[in-house]
Parts: structure tokens; sequence; C-alpha cells
């Protein structure tokens, strides 16, 4: 696909050379009627690209009293900790934003296969 | 396939974060944007969304690549009398990942029956941390599986509302 070949919409687009101004007449309408997506492993998904409003009711998320900033502040901060904290190995810092009994889920199942010494009890 | 759950205690996943990074395991994370949620009968409780990229650099032999995950970390939150606000639970949605060479051009090819066999959102994550020999947690929320969606909605509400949820579940 180069520059000048056409747009989803089957509008054909010209080439434009470098420092010139296209005429007026050779912008392309842009079709509002979005082209077909594409399906199966490259489908987009139906959730996010759905119209439809996941909570059914809303909650405490912007503005409030003072002490509701003070909770979402010291909430989002909580999560931030995450990234900051991990990625830098501050151990200490990062426990400290879970519960004593805090549970994580990550895409890995790092027990069973990992060649670390640590585990190999559980192969 | 085998249907492992990701879920850890914190505790476990520190060591094991601890023992990958000795091995070479390279994880990052950016942060994208984090808003809380608090409950309106309970306020002891509250959520927080974080959106966020995972980027996860693999070194294999024939290429040096990222997996850049976006994803939306979030923290079921409670306030602990004398501690504070902490996080009982975090779980993610996978939203959207793909292959990102390091040089610009090179990259490992990951064709369709590979991807399949882990979740749209986090497929080409899974694959390649699968090809290190990781088991992957395929029942994990994303975008494309509405009914985990809608789950894991409902869980979030249910924390809300100051009810008991359930996130250990496995569906695949």
């Amino acid at each position: 696909m180069t520059m000048n070949d056409v747009l989803a919409n089957g509008t054909a687009v010209p080439a434009l050379l470098e420092g010139t101004k296209a005429p007026s007449s050779t912008i392309p309408n842009v079709n509002p009627t979005p082209a077909k997506q594409p399906a199966g492993l490259y489908a987009a998904p139906s959730t996010i690209t759905s119209a439809a409003d996941p909570h059914t009711k809303s909650y405490s998320h912007i503005n409030g009293n003072i002490a509701q900033l003070m909770d979402r502040l010291t909430v989002a901060e909580l999560c931030k900790g995450w990234p900051v904290y991990r990625d830098a190995s501050e151990w200490a810092n990062y426990r400290d934003l879970f519960t004593e009994d805090g549970t994580v889920w990550t895409s890995i199942y790092l027990f069973c296969r990992l060649p670390f010494p640590l585990y190999e009890a559980d192969t | 396939m085998t249907a492992w759950s990701g879920a850890r205690p914190v505790d476990e996943f520190i060591a094991i974060s601890k023992a990958g990074k000795e091995a070479g395991v390279f994880i990052m994370h950016r942060e994208c944007g984090t808003l809380a949620e608090l409950s309106s009968v309970n306020p002891d409780r509250a959520i927080g969304k974080m959106k966020a990229t995972i980027t996860h650099r693999f070194t294999f032999p024939e290429s040096q690549f990222d997996v850049d995950c976006d994803c939306r970390f979030i923290f079921f939150c409670e306030r602990v009398p004398g501690q504070g606000w902490k996080a009982k639970y975090v779980k993610l949605f996978y939203e959207k990942d793909k292959v990102v060479p390091v040089d610009g051009c090179t990259a490992p090819r990951f064709e369709e029956d590979e991807l399949a066999r882990y979740p749209k959102g986090y497929c080409y994550l899974g694959a390649a941390q699968a090809r290190l020999g990781y088991d992957i947690d395929v029942s994990l929320p994303t975008p494309f599986d509405a009914k985990v969606w809608d789950r894991m909605y409902g869980e979030m509400e249910k924390w809300l509302d100051g009810k008991d949820v359930d996130l250990f579940w496995e569906t695949h």
C-alpha cells in the first residue's frame, strides 16, 4: 500500500509531491459509514467497540468533598505504586501497597516450569 | 489446554518476581492514567482503575523484541484500620497487544494456530511467554470475551456495593 493507493472506502488518493499542496478538489470525501471490520483473529473486541456501558450504576469518581477527593487520591497513588515500585525492585514499598492477604493475578503461571532453583521442588 | 490460574498471594508473587529478575526476566510497566471510585455504602471500599502497558522484553536467538500489552489494572481496595488504603485483589483486563521489534525490523513470526491457544487481548504476550516455557493463565479478562468482561464488571460493582466477590474463576 502506497500513499497513492486507495482508501478503505475506495476513494483514490492522488499522489502528493513534496512541498505541493493538494487542490481542494482532490481531497477525498471521507465516507462516514465505516468499512466492514475484519473477523476472526483480527476482529475488534465486541465490548470495547460496543456502545453499551459496562457499569450498571456510577460511584464517586470525580468531584465530591475533600474527604472523597483524599480517598480517591490515596487509592490512585496506591495503584501507581505497582509500576513505580515493582519495575525498580522497591519490594518493601511494593509490599506496602497490599493487604496482609493480598492476591494478584498475572498472565504467567510461574510455578511449574521455571528453571529457578527456588521452585525445583514444585516441578 | 491446561487451566493454570495466575492467582498468587502477593508474597509469593514478590518471590517469583525476584527470582525472575535474577534469571533475566525483563518486564516493565507504563502507567497511562489512573482513576478511583468509592463505594457509596461502605466507606472502606474502593476500586482503582489503572490503564497501563505491560512491556515484556524478549531476547530470542533470532531477534530481540518487546510484546506491549495495553491493559487495565483493577485494584480492589479496602481501608485497613491503622494502615489506610490497601489493595486486596489486583486483576487486569488484557486489552490489546502487539510485537515491537527492538531494532525496528526483526521480530519472530507467530502463526495463527499458536496465537489461537491464548485469549485475544494477550495472545502475543501469552505465545511469547509460552515459548520460554511458562504456563499461561488463559482465563483472564479481555474485551474480546464478553462473558468474562461482564463477570469482572459484576465483581467490581459487588465490591463497591459492599458484597463478597469471587475473582477465582477459570473459564477454559
